[in-house]
């Protein structure tokens, strides 16, 4: 279990997160820009494909895992960000 | 201001986008058209040329010497008029620049998709548009 590896994870979902935020806000108000809807639906699958790599390694990333494993309540492995975590 | 605070704030200038957006829907403004003083960047079905610094828009022209008090004798080219009104009066707005225009009256030019951040630098600036990185903001940023 690498921890520099899992911080990495969680900032590249942070950076892409961040980057659909702001594409959203766009799309709200232009639902008909094709160039911005495939611009947010390619960060949308690297998003995707971040979380499923996180959770594959690392156990839930949110509470809608799909993938909760049934003998190991992993939700509170790591440390929150009041811990320390995500600085 | 944190990351979420700007664009609170450009969601919000946005927004009265949103409302012209309504009048005419079929374009998303992707056409790339360079914005420059006298043209906004929107399509010239959207464009109201008429509006510039000799009028506001309403059919009630106003020189820009003129301080919009509500003086139904005064003369607009009368320029030792009195427009005192107690204190700084009207002759307070006969240096605005925009003095020509109308009050309470503000715009917001239509945003086209065009000039994105990379993801790093994106959420350091606050912003994927460039063009919404304005200078202005640098002070207020923590």
């Amino acid at each position: 279990m690498n921890e520099n590896h899992r911080q990495e994870l969680i900032e590249k979902m942070s950076l892409v997160g961040f980057y659909m935020y702001d594409l959203r806000l766009f799309l709200d108000t232009h639902p008909e820009c094709h160039e911005a809807i495939e611009v947010f639906n390619r960060y949308a699958c690297m998003k995707k494909e971040l979380v499923a790599e996180y959770e594959k390694m690392y156990g839930p990333f949110t509470q809608d895992c799909r993938n909760f494993d049934e003998h190991d309540w992993r939700w509170t492995a790591y440390p929150w960000p009041w811990e320390g975590a995500c600085n | 201001m944190n990351n979420y605070g700007r664009n609170q704030m450009n969601n919000r200038s946005r927004q009265g986008n949103m409302q012209y957006n309504r009048m005419n829907r079929n374009n998303c403004g992707c056409d790339n058209t360079p914005r420059t003083v006298d043209n906004c960047g929107c399509n010239d079905n959207r464009n109201d040329n008429r509006r510039n610094n000799d009028n506001c828009g309403c059919n009630n022209a106003r020189p820009a010497d003129s301080c919009g008090c509500d003086d139904r004798n005064h003369d607009h080219h009368d320029h030792d008029h009195d427009h005192s009104h107690g204190t700084e009066g009207c002759n307070a707005s006969r240096y605005d620049q925009l003095s020509g225009m109308a009050l309470a009256m503000s715009y917001v030019p239509w945003q086209t998709f065009c000039k994105l951040y990379e993801v790093e630098e994106a959420r350091c600036q606050g912003t994927i548009f460039k063009e919404l990185d304005l200078d202005f903001m640098r002070g207020c940023r923590s």
